[in-house]
């Protein structure tokens, strides 16, 4: 193709085209601006010292040797990162199930034509309208080992008291479990969403079969909802990963007493805003978004069993 | 439509990259030697003009409030000047001057304290003061060993060249419940600046044993402040000899000194005077229920709260003899001049105001109720910082300036550093204070050797 012809091509394109450029540019340089230029940035930080200020100095793969050697050998690298690496696994683990399944059996509770359904509906949302810092703030308060309502009432048990999230062990992380559940709400709405969009002849025709409850959940709730169930796995797993939300009401800078909190969000703005090593933490950012990628990645050549209804 | 954005995205890129370049010239030449300004005018004349901006922490309505006020006074003497405040979070004090550094928009004046300020000197971001000190000294302007507290200023200096002018002097004392002191039944004539740790001990003995009689047994004498802040555990490291790094940079912690501090540590933690980190406290001073609080905070954020309203005396923090070198630990908050000002003349003379007996005695009126670093305000019937409580004993915040010291060990190390160190001391006292792991002395020293050892080779 000549050179005039693809002039004359691209003039047309753009002629065609442009209202829908203009209308996208300021969303496109905010993103460049905003989004692309830090990922760029961040990339190329990762392979120097940088503190953020002062001049770089290259390290190669040094920052990324380090974060691996924390991590299969605990002494040679950042040994903080062992601990980091099985807090957030745990948390991950343990936390996307016990959420999931609860959200889900409280929007099953919810989902029904009972009386008054809709104000239980808003009241089990209304915890996720709470911005998630003042949340912190307020468990922080609650499960306080000194003033907290949880110890008051566990006190006329004879309970208690207890530090919660100030614990040196696996307590600590309990505690934030518990916290938790504070915000299944979010997951109930979009459980909701989900049975709303099961036909509900595929029930009529199972009570006629003679199934019971059990039977047209296991049979039918279950299997038509999995592509919700999917989506929040794999939205709570990107989430879950990236979880700093001890900063607000952990102790030592959400590390918590012997970094019982420290997950690897947290590591990542400890090393950048609090030790000035901008370089490193970039480098354990890129790492995060590795093991997201590949985790994500997996799980959607695994996802077979998932159902779409419009496939059918 | 790909290749056009895979060549944007590509040239955003390589544009990212190249400002990063540029970036990295610029830090080079902001890092040669200790800056100092060329010029020293500390006469200024009233219709100077310039617009200068203070960086102050947005959080602290006291701080807001008497700054505020010194800039009303600041602009009958020079109207043509003209100020502004901008705000920083304390919390991430590194981050936010680094941010505007960089975009070079940090302000003329900037707030730090005593251990923060180490951040901006060594990035050399700010000027080194001694030149406006000597040329207010030989105008007659003040005397700095006699006018001031100077331990304050010593501590906004290093190495000799005062940083950071301190707006005031914060100690740690020790607060008291007098309600409780009175219903345990404690002799109170012991109860006064300079008394010893000795007495100390007996006191909260005397107060435990009113507790446990009362049917208060899950009440702690003392909110001690050990486990996360230097004011109080460094202090009482270094009143029985030891220290933390010495001037060759080598870790000294392992000491027979620093065993005995976590000794006495682990005996009020025995004896229930302060609680085990891993236990639930049921009391606390801020509520009322506890006897007494290691803290350097102004009397008012205590002295009028519902459960302690006239309840609240002061009283030096308690000296520890065993070593005949009891320290006090203290600190300043104060200001800098930013070395990429274009009115350092401006912002001296504002420092001069603020450090001045009309200026603290303005601020002192307008929120600040910690000791003033003037020496003519140290009577406390006249200073405003002491005037609103003279039913307190105010003075305990000035008593023993030959025992007070600050964290300065952090001087000695990279800012990336300060933090590990500062958290692997804290660790320290916070391990002493738990009953469960307190049994063994020699581990948790060995521990924080190995956690300063590692924070020092760390990549």
């Amino acid at each position: 193709m000549s050179k005039s012809k693809i002039s004359v091509k691209i003039k047309k394109t753009i002629k065609n085209s442009y209202t829908g450029w203009l209308f996208n540019l300021p969303l496109f340089i905010g993103l460049a601006v905003f989004t692309l230029v830090p990922v760029v940035l961040s990339l190329y930080d990762s392979f120097f010292k940088y503190d953020g200020l002062n001049a770089r100095e290259w390290v190669g793969m040094g920052n990324y040797s380090r974060i691996f050697a924390g991590i299969f050998n605990g002494e040679s690298g950042d040994r903080d990162m062992q601990k980091v690496v099985i807090n957030t696994l745990v948390y991950t683990v343990v936390s996307i199930p016990v959420n999931l399944v609860a959200s889900y059996f409280l929007a099953l509770l919810v989902n029904n034509s009972l009386k008054g359904v809709t104000a239980y509906r808003i009241f089990y949302y209304l915890p996720c309208m709470i911005p998630a810092v003042a949340g912190g703030l307020l468990w922080a308060d609650m499960f306080d080992g000194t003033y907290g309502i949880f110890n008051k009432i566990l006190g006329f048990f004879g309970l208690g008291p207890y530090q919660f999230f100030k614990y040196e062990d696996m307590r600590a992380l309990l505690a934030v479990f518990i916290m938790h559940l504070w915000s299944v709400g979010g997951g109930m709405i979009l459980w909701l969403s989900a049975f709303k969009n099961i036909g509900k002849h595929y029930y009529e025709a199972a009570k006629l079969d003679g199934a019971n409850a059990w039977h047209r959940l296991v049979h039918i709730t279950i299997p038509m909802s999995s592509a919700m169930i999917f989506y929040n796995i794999i939205t709570s797993t990107i989430g879950t990963l990236q979880y700093n939300g001890t900063l607000t009401f952990g102790i030592r800078n959400g590390r918590g007493a012997n970094n019982a909190l420290y997950m690897y969000a947290v590591k990542i703005y400890y090393e950048a805003f609090e030790k000035g090593k901008v370089g490193y933490a970039s480098a354990l950012a890129w790492v995060l978004l590795a093991v997201i990628a590949i985790i994500t990645a997996i799980m959607f050549k695994t996802s077979s069993w998932v159902f779409y209804a419009e496939e059918n | 439509m790909r290749k056009f954005l895979c060549i944007l995205l590509a040239a955003i890129a390589a544009m990212t990259l190249v400002a990063c370049n540029g970036n990295k010239k610029d830090s080079n030449s902001s890092n040669s030697g200790t800056p100092e300004p060329t010029s020293v005018n500390i006469n200024l004349d009233k219709n100077t003009a310039a617009n200068i901006s203070i960086l102050i922490p947005g959080g602290n309505l006291n701080e807001r409030t008497m700054i505020n006020a010194l800039i009303e006074d600041f602009a009958l003497m020079y109207p043509n000047v003209n100020i502004t405040t901008n705000y920083l979070t304390v919390g991430s004090y590194d981050s936010d001057v680094k941010n505007l550094a960089r975009t070079g928009t940090l302000d003329d004046i900037v707030w730090s304290n005593s251990p923060d300020f180490y951040f901006l000197v060594n990035n050399n971001l700010v000027y080194n003061l001694n030149p406006y000190i000597e040329a207010s000294e030989a105008a007659n302007v003040f005397n700095l060993k006699n006018d001031f507290h100077s331990e304050y200023f010593d501590m906004g200096s290093l190495n000799g060249n005062l940083y950071c002018v301190p707006r005031s002097a914060d100690s740690v004392v020790t607060f008291i419940n007098t309600d409780i002191f009175n219903k345990a039944g404690v002799d109170m004539s012991v109860v006064k600046d300079g008394w010893s740790w000795d007495t100390f001990m007996d006191v909260c003995a005397t107060i435990r044993t009113y507790f446990d009689n009362n049917g208060m047994r899950d009440r702690y004498v003392l909110d001690a402040n050990l486990t996360s802040w230097l004011s109080v555990c460094y202090p009482m490291l270094r009143s029985f000899g030891a220290d933390v790094i010495d001037d060759q940079g080598n870790i000294i912690i392992d000491s027979e000194g620093t065993r005995e501090c976590l000794a006495l540590v682990k005996e009020m933690v025995d004896n229930r005077y302060i609680v085990d980190t891993q236990k639930a406290s049921g009391s606390s001073f801020e509520q009322g229920t506890s006897a007494m609080l290691f803290q350097s905070a102004s009397v008012s954020h205590y002295a009028d709260r519902v459960f302690l309203k006239d309840k609240v005396d002061l009283v030096s923090f308690p000296l520890i003899m065993d070593k005949n070198t009891p320290k006090i630990g203290c600190g300043i908050a104060g200001y800098c001049i930013n070395k990429n000002t274009k009115y350092a003349d401006v912002c001296w003379a504002f420092l001069n105001y603020m450090i001045s007996y009309k200026g603290q005695q303005k601020m002192a009126l307008n929120g600040l109720n910690l000791a003033s670093i003037r020496k003519d305000l140290a009577d406390t019937s006249v200073a405003n910082w002491a005037i609103s409580y003279p039913n307190i004993n105010m003075s305990a915040y000035l008593y023993g300036s030959e025992y007070k010291i600050d964290p300065s060990f952090l001087a000695k190390l990279s800012p990336s550093m300060k933090t590990d160190f500062s958290t692997a001391l804290t660790d320290m006292f916070s391990k002493a204070c738990n009953g469960s792991k307190n049994g063994d002395l020699d581990k948790i020293v060995r521990t924080c050797v190995e956690d300063m050892e590692y924070a020092l080779d760390e990549y």
